[in-house]
Order: C-alpha cells, then structure tokens, then sequence
C-alpha cells in the first residue's frame, strides 16, 4: 500500500513498507503505533513504544505489542521522542540502526513546519487508553 | 487579613472559576443522597454477600459502590478480619512485597483561603507564613538527597507567591539540584486547582503525579470548611481539578480525603466516585489515593473538635476497602500516623510510605527539631528517620523501594494502568525496588541498616531464581554493575 500524502523517504524493503503504512495515518500517535505493530511483526520484537520528553519525565504516548518485563533499550529519534525496544535481542544492530532512521523519518514528516498532514509535537494526540498495548 | 494585593489576586481567580463553572459541561458525579441511600440499602450485609464481594475483589476487578458500601457495613470482627487478609493479598498481587518511599517538602505556606480546619489558613497569626528562596530549597534538596531520597511531593499554598511560575521554577531547580550521587528524581505535587492552561504548564516540565485532595465529597459539609469568597468555596471548581488536569495531558493523577470532616462512609464513596469518573472519561484512575486524617494544629481547635474524628480502627477499615474497590491504584499513608499504628496499617493495602519526614517550610534545616508547630499546617505522629523506617520495614518483610522507574521509562498514565490492572505491574515494581533499595544500602545506609537490607535482597533474590531464573539473572548482574559503582540502573 502506498500513501500519496506524504513524501517517500530513502529507506527500502520492508523498512519502505512500515514507513508507507505509517504515513497513511492521520496524526504522529497513531502513524508511529502503526509503525511499532508493522516492526513487531517483521523483526519479531516482543513490544516496541514511544514516550515524549518532559523533563525527567518520558510520558507514554503509544506503543504496540507484548510486554517482557524486562530491561527496555531506548533511542532517540527526533523532537523529545524516544523509542524503547523490549525484547529486542532479535534485532541485529544494523537492523536497529535502519529502523531507528525509519522512525525518524515518521516523526519528521508529521512534525515539519506546515504540514497540513502532520501534528506538533507539543500537541500530539495521544492513544486512547483502550488501545491494545 | 489579605493585603490589597493578595485580595487582588483572589478576586481575580474567583472571577476565573465563577466563568469556569458556568462554562463547564462536565457535571458534579457525587450525589449525596444517592451515596447516604446506597448506605443505608447495605447497612446490614450477610456473612455470605460479603464472602462474595471479597471473592470478586480476589479478581482485581474493583467494586461497585453498592458492593463497597456492604464492606463498609460490616460489624462482625470475624469478617473484617477476612477484608484485611483479602487487601493484603490484593496489594501483594498487584505491587508486590515492596513499599515505595517518599519525603514531603512544603515550599510555601502562604495561603489565601481561611478553611477552617487548616493551621495554614491566613487569618491564623499562631503561625509564621514562609516561602523557600531558592538557596533556601536548594539546601533543603541537598539534605533530602544526602538521607537518600529520591522520590519528593511538593506541596504549595494557594498564593500569588506560589502561583505557577513559581512552582515550575521550583521544580526545574530541584530537578537541577545534585548532591554527590545524590538527586531527586521524580517530583509530585500537591497544590491548588489549576486551570488546563497552568497545568500544560506543569506538564511541559516533566512533573510525576498531581495530587488534589477534595478534603470531603459532602456538600454541605465542604461549604461550610471552606468560607464563601475564598478560592477553596467553590466544589466543582476542585472536584474537576483533576479533569482538567488530564485534559491537560497530566495523566498521572492523585486524589484524597482529609477523614474527619465527615462520615468516614460517606467518604470512602466519595473517592470511590472520583475513581470511577477519571475512569469513565479518560480510562484512568486515580494513580495513588490518599487517606490523611486530621491532626491537631496550632490554634486550629476544630481539629480536636470535629464530631467526626476517625478512630485507628476505622481507619484500618478505611484503608482496607479501598483496597478492595480499587484494587489497581497507589495508597499512601503518610507520617501523620504513629509509628505503632504505622505498622499496623502498612498490611492492609498500602503501596507508599513517607519517612524522615519534617513539614515545616524549612523543616529539614533543622532536621534535630521534629516539631515545629509555629511553621507546620498540623502535627506529626512519627518522626523517625529513614534510615530507621528502613530497618524496620525490612524487619517486617518488605522491600523499601525508591523506584522512579516507571514515570521515565514511559509506562505512565494509560501505559501504567494497564499493569497495575492487570496485577502485573509488581513485575517492574519489585526489581526496581531491589535496585534502587541496593542504591541506598550502598550510598545511605547505617551498617546495620546495610547488613539486614542485603538479606532482604539475598532472600528475594533466591525465591525469583526459584520462580523466573532468566530475571533473577538480569537482576543479579544490574545488581553487580552497582557494585561496581554504577547508579540508576532499572527496568
């Protein structure tokens, strides 16, 4: 599937499938959950989620998959946002790397100035707490 | 009496709330003759309706009022018996064994409003207002931090001294603040209501939970604590503080009574209400609720006076039917109690504890005084020191954790809630409790204190090897790291 309203980005393979499915989603919360459930399936990471910086705070907004319970591995993409991988054993570090990019590059086309398409970071909407983690 | 600007100041707010309140579409969800009728419905239950509300609170699925009020109702001693062993379980099922330390530091006692059971209120000359300077709260931070604290609720008056400029340049400094390895990690507040705008305000600077305490859910009881034309009069205005706290995407939230206004029943519906509200329009709970009662203060007689004081066995009840019906939340006891009755009331459900305590503004300056009534809203049962509370804790079994984990590895609000419902959060709870309780026992602790604290994690550590051997690695090899100097390790 392909969405016309964003640009495409320099990444390829499956990467360039996560990227395209996320970009069809109406705001960053919702485009970057889509991406964590398109990465869990691909890489076979247990549970991937993202949390904005406020201080020492890192405030949830949206995730996707299984929880471990064990130590999360964090990266941070752009705009105060952070990824935690769980379980992320199964990702080799250049798959990390190339995933970590993608994901940027889903936080940068939704928090551009003037984009139509695209939500603030200071103004994301947030998951609704139903959402399946 | 209010110098012309803090009246200024005052009449400005009102002016605010009064176009708040006719603005607001959320309505007011405590009804007290439905909650009086529910309590009348349940006044006397059976053995065997109680026996299953138990049951269903053993599901983690909370309470009905109507079920609640039953527990509430009981008079056999048998059966109360049987409600302290369920919260127990309960709170064992869903936090683990551990207990989550925290300090209290009054900032500013200044205040406005003239409620009547308050040693704070401003027509109260017993007691001198102060406000910390910021070389004042730095020094205060670097004592906590160098007892070992790491976890703070900071509590402001509501004044033009205090207002929220104030508060989010108090917090960013102690955020800034480090003592050696020392530092806070996590601030909560407690302050007055604020408007959606004041608390983005407070979002933006990463603050932990914020507590506002509705005193007492009886109307008319709560007009007449809270004289007309002050800030606090208004009931709406405070029973949605928190609503628009989360609309402002604070979603990490605290309620509570102040027992002793009113029926202790009565309350105890009250705050139930307020969970199922939060819940009902934004699908999380209160994150902690809180259960003070009220103590004498200076030149307050209406603490001692009240017709309604709680006894220490109402209060075991209190505690332990909250558990009950709301099974997923904090519950906090602080160092208002005694320390004998401290004791007895940490098993029948509660989650976090304060300690080392002192609630003078610039209290902990003169740590060796531990009362000051002339600066202190009312008077504290128990005022050993941490490092004491800590020894005995783990004397009792239980693990003191300094946990700030979960609010900076994103499992807030909704994230979080979705364990503690669950009964799965004690699985970050524990472990981060055992590496941040090793973090004290390394940096902080007496020898003594140190020698029963290692114990404490060898046998822990032991039961999960038993139980999740892969975890019990993990852990055991974070705990290494902190041997060999590293700090702030969690799950």
């Amino acid at each position: 599937m392909t969405c016309t309203s964003k640009e495409q980005k320099p990444v390829s393979g499956e990467l360039a499938g996560i990227v395209d499915l996320a970009l069809c989603e109406p705001d960053l919360v919702r485009a970057l959950r889509k991406a964590a459930e398109a990465a869990c399936a691909v890489y076979g990471v247990p549970k991937i989620y993202f949390a904005q910086a406020l201080g020492k705070r890192l405030h949830y907004l949206t995730g996707y998959g299984e929880e471990t319970y064990l130590p999360a591995v964090k990266e941070p993409l752009d705009g105060g946002i952070w990824v935690f991988f769980e379980g992320g054993e199964s990702l080799t570090a250049e798959q990390k790397t190339r995933l970590v990019t993608a994901l940027k590059q889903i936080v940068a086309a939704y928090t551009r100035p003037n984009d139509s398409c695209g939500a603030s970071v200071t103004a994301i909407n947030k998951e609704s707490p139903g959402g399946k983690l | 009496m209010l110098t012309p600007e803090e009246r200024a100041w005052r009449d400005k707010r009102l002016t605010q709330i009064a176009a708040y309140e006719t603005a607001e579409k959320r309505r007011d969800f405590i009804d007290d003759e439905k909650i009086w009728d529910i309590l009348r419905r349940k006044s006397n239950p059976t053995r065997q309706e109680v026996e299953e509300v138990l049951s269903k609170a053993r599901e983690l699925r909370g309470l009905t009022p109507e079920e609640t009020a039953a527990l509430l109702n009981v008079g056999d001693a048998d059966l109360w018996e049987a409600i302290f062993e369920t919260a127990l379980w309960i709170k064992r099922e869903v936090y683990g064994n551990r207990i989550v330390l925290f300090a209290p530091l009054y900032i500013s006692s200044k205040c406005v409003n003239n409620c009547v059971y308050c040693g704070f209120r401003h027509s109260n000359e017993a007691v001198t207002e102060k406000t910390l300077a910021m070389d004042e709260l730095e020094r205060e931070i670097k004592i906590l931090t160098s007892k070992g604290h790491k976890r703070l609720i900071v509590v402001y008056g509501e004044h033009p001294v205090s207002d929220v400029d104030f508060m989010c340049r108090t917090i960013e400094k102690i955020y800034a603040t480090k003592n050696g390895r020392g530092e806070i990690r996590r601030v909560n507040v407690n302050a007055a209501p604020l408007t959606v705008e004041e608390y983005r305000r407070l979002k933006e600077i990463g603050i932990g939970t914020y507590q506002v305490f509705q005193e007492t859910y009886h109307h008319e009881t709560y007009r007449k604590m809270h004289p007309a034309n002050t800030l606090k009069s208004s009931y709406l205005w405070r029973l949605l503080a928190l609503h628009r706290a989360q609309e402002a995407g604070i979603d990490d939230v605290a309620i509570g009574v102040l027992f002793g206004l009113y029926d202790w029943r009565f309350e105890v519906l009250g705050l139930l209400y307020h969970a199922m509200d939060l819940e009902r329009e934004f699908g999380i709970g209160p994150h902690t609720i809180s259960f003070p009662r009220l103590e004498p203060a200076v030149n307050t007689p209406f603490t001692t006076q009240s017709p309604y004081l709680v006894a220490d066995e109402d209060l075991k009840k209190i505690i332990a039917v909250l558990r009950c019906a709301v099974p997923y939340t904090g519950m906090i006891l602080t160092c208002r109690e005694r320390p004998e009755l401290r004791r007895e009331l940490i098993p029948l459900g509660v989650s976090q504890v304060d300690a080392g305590s002192r609630i003078a503004v610039g209290g902990y300056a003169e740590m060796e005084r531990e009362r000051i009534p002339e600066r202190e809203q009312f008077q504290l049962g128990d005022t050993r020191s941490l490092d004491e509370f800590i020894y005995e804790l783990c004397q009792n079994g239980y693990i003191p954790s300094f946990c700030t984990a979960g609010y900076r590895a994103g499992r807030t609000g909704c994230h979080f809630m979705s364990f503690a419902k669950k009964g799965l959060v004690k699985n970050f709870c524990v472990p981060n409790a055992v590496l941040t309780f090793k973090e004290y026992l390394l940096d902080y602790a007496t020898p003594v204190t140190r020698e029963l604290g290692e114990q404490t994690i060898d046998r822990y550590l032991a039961e999960l090897g038993r139980h999740m051997p892969q975890r019990a690695e993990t852990l055991q090899a974070m705990l290494a790291r902190m041997e060999a100097g590293e700090r702030d390790l969690y799950i």
